[in-house]
Formats: structure tokens, C-alpha cells, sequence
């Protein structure tokens, strides 16, 4: 079930930014002024722009499985990000961007490059500014009515990437926080429906974290519970450098033998 | 609680015991309700069995009873991993409150060979090197005749035929036959042996902790993992591991398996008696094997969508001719990398059929202490075979005999050696020369 939870998805939930703008009484939102709003809640433009790095710790579960793992997510201008998970029943399992790279590598499954809209996900999700970026990010924005999660009442916003299928976002009516996404993840395995929920925000260095997600896919539940997050503390360059097996794949996937390959084989 | 609606009223004398068995059938009542991938459940009526049988649950004079009352509803599925584990195995084999030193955890004392049914008989197939039973002359092609006083043959016949035709009668029989030679490390297990001559010889084995590392997933009660791998004299490679478990060291190990084969004339995968594990780590074994982007070993259906097995080749991937070897004892992950490298024509495979229970599976603590396993897929090979009640047909059927193994053979593996040195030398990528040449015999 991990594997399916990407870097991204992970990504995705911490870069969700608060915003404390209330908003009982407010008239009907465009779904572009709700995101803007969503952004000024997740913290100030220039409190993003401050940030170099993120650092999260915490533990994660696959709840009624009895597997737990400690989980690192790192995220570096401009566009760098490391997610890795270290359960003993599952071994290691690692996700980055990089550039205009984003690639998987785990005991289980070996190293792999992602691409298409799975690789379009994994890099929005790497991008410390995200919130702020929406406009880069998605072709196009709609507001789709409201909902209730969890007792809180939501402006309910279908999101639709350049590329991929679109998001359903639940931003609190009142803070502006992303409370709750819906999507379908198109992984390299299958298309799968994810639902991810983010609590307990904090602002650190002035932009708002949730420290704890919970994420629903296939029948499985995970829950992460971030201990620390910290911003612009030093992260090693080896940290966040290629892994040697994917700097492996890349090397195959350049050389004189694969550029021969017939798409026909390559897709086989 | 997990009680559903339409529960009947309980007594209220019940005792806690009970009561916690009542809950555990409810869960796993509603489990299977709620998680099935097919809804409809192969047309069983599960009302109607709640109905049935969550008074008898009730009335229950022990928790055994209470279990075998919950084993009786999950067995009118009909399906393999679904069952319950007691929670007495946790503290058996390691669990806090048990031992938790490691030193047996997982396995506790084996006196160190392999029986395998062969022949209407319980006959040794393997001898671990270095073993007590080694060490007393034990060889295969050995007939267990007697375990701790009890006669073998009319249990090999009993489960033999109750199995008969259904997944799985190979395991059960393995499963009953280890029951009756594990103990305490330490401890010493008296057996009985028809040698090659028929003789018959007398044994008081001591038990030693298995071979391996204690593995633990989640609420599978903790076992020994092992992974092997040697060049073989005529320069194949072989390499065994009896679980898909513990991929931070099995996976690791493996790899340096087949980097110091990349240069062999094939290699062979021996998955006979490995009952499976984490499904992902069949992926990414074939990965060490499969060259090209984009195959699958198969596909599991879920209530909530499909998700394909597909192999993500390593940067370097071995080419040459591939063998596995199955047989009766191997089951779930390892039939689906066996059949998904089958189907994809990437290997040939050699033995006996598999054991036909590959249903990817979970496993929940029941409120009551016990475990329940639960299937939440099911799974279909590359070919659209669903390996649940058919398992893996060999490419070449080789039945070890008795004969044979007296005299120091390997069936499947001599097979498996002969179609690898047969094969032409030419060596590239995995690619569709590649593909014929294990379809071909």
C-alpha cells in the first residue's frame, strides 16, 4: 500500500497551506479567489519565500495491520524533495524529485522512473511553494458546490492539472484550509481512488503544516503523525541526490542499446 | 463493536470469554461482508450464516469451540487465505509475552529435513547440511515411518485424500507433519525411518533453531527467512529463499545473488516449499529478469479497483535462460512470480503444480486475541488464468521418486540444469529470442 502512497500524495498534504480568514457570512467565492484565499492561509507569500527547506519527521501507520515505519519527508528550493519510509516488515522505501525528475526506489520493487501525469503529480507535490503556484499548476480551477468532512463545512473545488485526472479539494469555509483531496491516482500499477484528510495544522516559520494525514486507498488506511517539522535547517547534498540505481536507469534509458528499441518493444 | 444490524439479543450472563468470541465472529462476519471483491460472495447467503451460526458461537463451551464455529463460517467461502491463527501462536512463537530473544522466535526447534508426499509416502526430500538429522545419517529418499510413537502413513493418506483435487493438500499435509516434529530448541523428537533398504531405523532427534533471521509482518505470527544461492558445477546459478518476507534483507541478498550470476549460462529459481509473502516482492524479482518496460506478472481485483503486477526492470537485468521450480508446497506470491514469469515466456518452469491458493490477503487481530486472515483480492495471471484453485502447471512435470532420491538426485533441479545447457549460448536482452527460448523445450 505504500508504494501507492507516493512521494506526492505525502507531498502534497504537507505543502496544504492554512489560512485564518474567516469567512462566515462571505458571498459565494469564485473558485479562484477560494484558492488564493487557501494560499494566504497556508501563510504569507513572503514566509514562503523565505523557505529553503523543509524537514519532516514522524511515524506512519498501515492501521489494523500491525506495520509501522518511521517516515523523513525533505523538500529543497527549487524544486528537490525526498520522501522515505523505513518500516522493518517492508524495508526502505524511497521517493524524490529532482529537476524534471521524479522516481521511486524501494526494497520491494526495485528503482523506477515515473512518467506522465503520475510523474506530472509527483513534481507539483515537491514544490515547497506549491500554494502559491496553483495558477502554474493547474489548467484550469471550479468551484462544485460545498460539503460537510468530518463536521466542518467545506467549499468543495475540482482542480484539473495540465496533465492527469483532476482533484477535489475541501477547503474549510472558515480557515481556508485544505481539509480533505479526493482523486484518482494513476499509478504505474492501476488507477487507484485515494482520499487524503489533513489535521492538525501548525505554522511553522510562518506558514502552516498538517501534522498529521490520513490517507484511504484500496481498502487500507494509513495514518502519518509528523513529530518535528522544520524549515531552512541544512540538508545534506547527498541527502537529496540521485540514488545510485536511478542515475543506473538513467544511464540505460540514454544509451546507443535503448535508443534502438522499437517503441512497440519498449511499451511490450 | 462491529455488530451489524439484525444482531440477535445476548444473553447477558455470557461470559467475557464469549462475549469477546461473539465479537470476533462479528468482525470477521462483517469483514468479509464489507471486503469480499465479489460482493455478491459467490452467491452465499452470509445473513443466513450469521443466522446460523453466531448462536452456536454463544453457546460455545471454549474458546476452541468458539473458533471452530468461526472457522466453519469462513470455510463455506471455499477459498484459500482465509483463516484464523490462535492467538496461543503469538505467544508461541514470539510475541511479547513470548519469546522474545529470537533465538527460536518464529519456529521454534526443527530437527533440520524437508518431507515431501511422494509416492503415498512421507519421504525426506532435503537434509540440512549441518543438521542433527545430518549428523545421524538421515538422507533423502528416507520413508518417515513413525513421529513421536504415531504412525505416519494413515495421516499421509487421511490428508492426502481429504485434499484430494483442492488447493492446498500439499501444504496441509506439510503443516500436520511439522506440527509433530517441531518443539523447544533443545528438546528431542523421536522418529522412525524406512532407510533405502528398507530398514528400519530408529532416531531421537534434538531440535535446533531453523536456519535464518526472524522476519515479522504485521500480525503474521514472526518466522525464519533464509535466502541461498550457489554455482552449481555445470555454471548455473541457483538460488532459494523459503519466503517472500523481509524485503530489507531478502531483496538486498538477492540482488547480490544474481549480480554474481550475470555471467552464468542460466540460472534457477527454486521456490519449491515457499508458501508466498508481500505480493511487491514479486515485482521486483522479476525485475532482475524481465528487460523490457511495461510487463505484468498478472492483475488483482479489488472491491475498489484493479492494480496490475508490473515488473519495473533493474538497470542491469540477467538475460540468460531462466528456470523456477514449484511444486505442491509453493503457494500465493510465489505462484504469481512463478505463472506472471511463465505467462510472460521469461522462464520455464519445472516440478509439480502448484498449490493453487494465491489470493492476496491481510490479516486483523480479532478482539478475542486470535488472528484473521482475509483474501481482499483476487488474482489473475498474464494469461487471464485466475491461479485460485488452478496454481501454476509446470512447463515440465518431474516428480521426484523415491529411487531417485536414494541416489542423491534432484529431479526438477536436474531438469531445470539439462534445459538450461541445452539452450543455445548467445546472450542479450531479455527480448523475444529470449521469450521463445523458454517456451520451447
Amino acid at each position: 500500500m505504500t508504494r501507492m502512497l507516493s512521494a506526492a500524495t505525502l507531498l502534497t498534504l504537507i505543502a496544504v497551506t492554512p489560512g485564518v480568514l474567516a469567512q462566515d457570512q462571505a458571498p459565494v467565492l469564485t473558485a479562484e479567489r477560494l484558492l488564493d484565499l487557501h494560499a494566504e492561509a497556508m501563510g504569507p507569500k513572503d514566509a514562503f519565500a523565505a523557505i529553503r527547506t523543509v524537514v519532516a519527521r514522524g511515524t506512519l501507520e498501515l492501521v489494523g495491520m500491525g506495520v509501522t515505519g518511521a517516515i523523513t519527508v525533505i523538500q529543497s528550493r527549487p524544486d528537490r524533495s525526498l520522501v522515505e519510509v523505513r518500516a522493518e516488515e517492508l524495508g526502505t522505501m524511497r521517493s524524490g524529485t529532482s529537476d524534471d525528475l521524479a522516481w521511486e526506489l524501494s526494497d520491494l520493487q526495485g528503482p523506477r522512473l515515473l512518467e506522465g501525469s503520475e510523474k506530472a503529480f509527483a513534481l507539483r507535490g515537491g514544490l515547497v511553494d506549491a500554494p502559491w503556484r496553483w495558477r502554474d499548476l493547474y489548467r484550469s480551477v471550479e468551484l462544485a458546490g460545498s460539503a460537510v468532512v468530518d463536521g466542518v463545512d467545506c467549499d468543495r473545488l475540482v482542480l484539473h492539472p495540465f496533465e492527469g485526472k483532476p482533484e477535489t479539494w475541501f477547503l474549510d469555509r472558515s480557515t481556508h484550509l485544505q481539509v480533505r483531496t479526493v482523486m484518482t491516482l494513476e499509478h504505474a500499477m492501476g488507477e487507484v481512488q485515494v482520499e487524503a484528510t489533513a489535521a492538525d495544522y501548525r505554522r511553522v516559520g510562518g506558514v502552516m503544516f498538517p501534522f498529521r494525514t490520513t490517507q484511504r486507498m484500496l481498502m487500507q488506511e494509513m495514518v502519518t503523525v509528523f513529530d518535528t517539522v522544520d524549515v531552512n535547517v541544512e540538508v545534506p547534498e547527498e541527502r537529496l541526490a540521485l540514488p545510485t540505481e536511478i542515475r543506473a536507469l538513467l544511464e540505460r534509458e540514454t544509451s546507443p542499446e535503448a535508443a534502438q528499441e522499437s517503441p512497440a518493444a519498449a511499451g511490450g | 463493536m462491529l455488530l451489524a444490524p439484525g444482531a440477535p439479543a445476548e444473553d447477558p450472563d455470557l461470559s467475557l470469554e464469549r462475549r469477546l468470541d461473539l465479537d470476533s465472529f462479528d468482525h470477521v462476519w462483517q469483514t468479509v461482508r464489507d471486503t469480499h471483491w465479489d460482493p455478491a460472495l459467490g452467491g452465499l447467503d452470509w445473513d443466513a450464516l450469521r443466522l446460523e451460526l453466531r448462536p452456536r458461537v454463544a453457546q460455545a463451551s471454549s474458546r476452541d469451540e468458539a473458533r471452530g464455529v468461526i472457522e466453519e463460517l469462513i470455510r463455506r467461502l471455499g477459498q484459500s487465505h482465509f483463516s484464523l491463527l490462535p492467538a496461543g501462536l503469538y505467544h508461541q512463537l514470539g510475541e511479547p509475552g513470548g519469546d522474545e530473544t529470537g533465538s527460536s522466535a518464529g519456529s521454534g526447534g526443527d530437527p533440520g529435513f524437508l518431507l515431501r508426499a511422494v509416492e503415498g509416502l512421507a519421504l525426506v526430500t532435503s537434509v540440512r547440511a549441518g543438521s542433527p538429522a545430518e549428523a545421524s545419517g538421515v538422507r533423502p529418499g528416507w520413508a518417515l515411518e513413525e513421529v513421536r510413537g504415531e504412525k505416519v502413513a494413515p495421516l499421509v493418506e487421511r490428508v492426502l485424500a481429504e485434499g484430494a483435487g483442492r488447493p492446498g493438500a500439499q501444504l496441509l499435509l506439510d503443516a500436520a507433519l511439522r506440527r509433530r516434529l517441531r518443539g523447544n530448541v533443545g528438546d528431542r523428537v523421536p522418529v522412525t525411518f524406512s532407510d533405502g533398504d528398507g530398514r528400519e531405523v530408529r532416531l531421537d532427534l534434538p531440535l535446533e533453531a531453523e536456519k535464518g533471521s526472524v522476519a515479522r509482518l504485521g500480525y503474521l505470527p514472526p518466522t525464519r527467512v533464509w535466502i541461498e544461492s550457489r554455482r552449481l558445477p555445470s555454471n548455473v546459478g541457483l538460488i532459494a529463499f523459503n519466503l517472500f518476507l523481509d524485503p530489507g534483507t531478502v531483496m538486498p541478498r538477492f540482488a547480490a545473488a544474481v549480480e554474481s550470476l550475470l555471467d552464468a549460462d542460466g540460472v534457477v529459481l527454486d521456490l519449491r516449499g515457499n508458501p508466498g509473502g508481500i505480493g511487491g516482492m514479486a515485482m521486483g524479482i522479476a525485475g532482475w529478469f524481465v528487460d523490457r518496460p511495461g510487463q505484468r506478472l498478472g492483475t488483482m481485483t479489488t472491491r475498489e479497483g484493479d492494480l496490475s503486477f508490473v515488473v519495473f526492470p533493474r538497470p542491469r537485468t540477467y538475460s540468460g535462460p531462466l528456470a523456477i521450480l514449484v511444486d505442491g508446497l509453493s503457494a500465493s506470491t510465489a505462484e504469481i512470480l512463478a505463472g506472471g514469469l511463465q505467462d510472460l515466456g521469461r522462464a520455464r518452469v519445472f516440478g509439480s503444480r502448484t498449490a493453487a491458493m494465491a489470493l492476496p490477503s491481510r490479516i486483523d487481530r480479532l478482539p478475542n486475541g486470535d488472528a484473521f486472515q482475509y483474501a481482499i483480492a483476487n488474482y489473475v495471471s498474464a494469461d487471464g488464468v485466475a491461479l485460485e484453485g488452478q496454481g501454476v502447471q509446470p512447463d515440465e512435470e518431474v516428480m521426484p521418486t523415491r529411487a531417485l532420491l536414494l541416489a542423491g538426485h534432484d529431479p526438477a533441479l536436474d531438469a531445470a540444469v539439462a534445459w538450461v545447457e541445452a539452450q543455445p549460448e548467445e546472450r542479450g536482452a531479455a527480448s523475444d529470442a529470449e521469450t521463445e527460448k523458454a517456451r520451447t523445450p
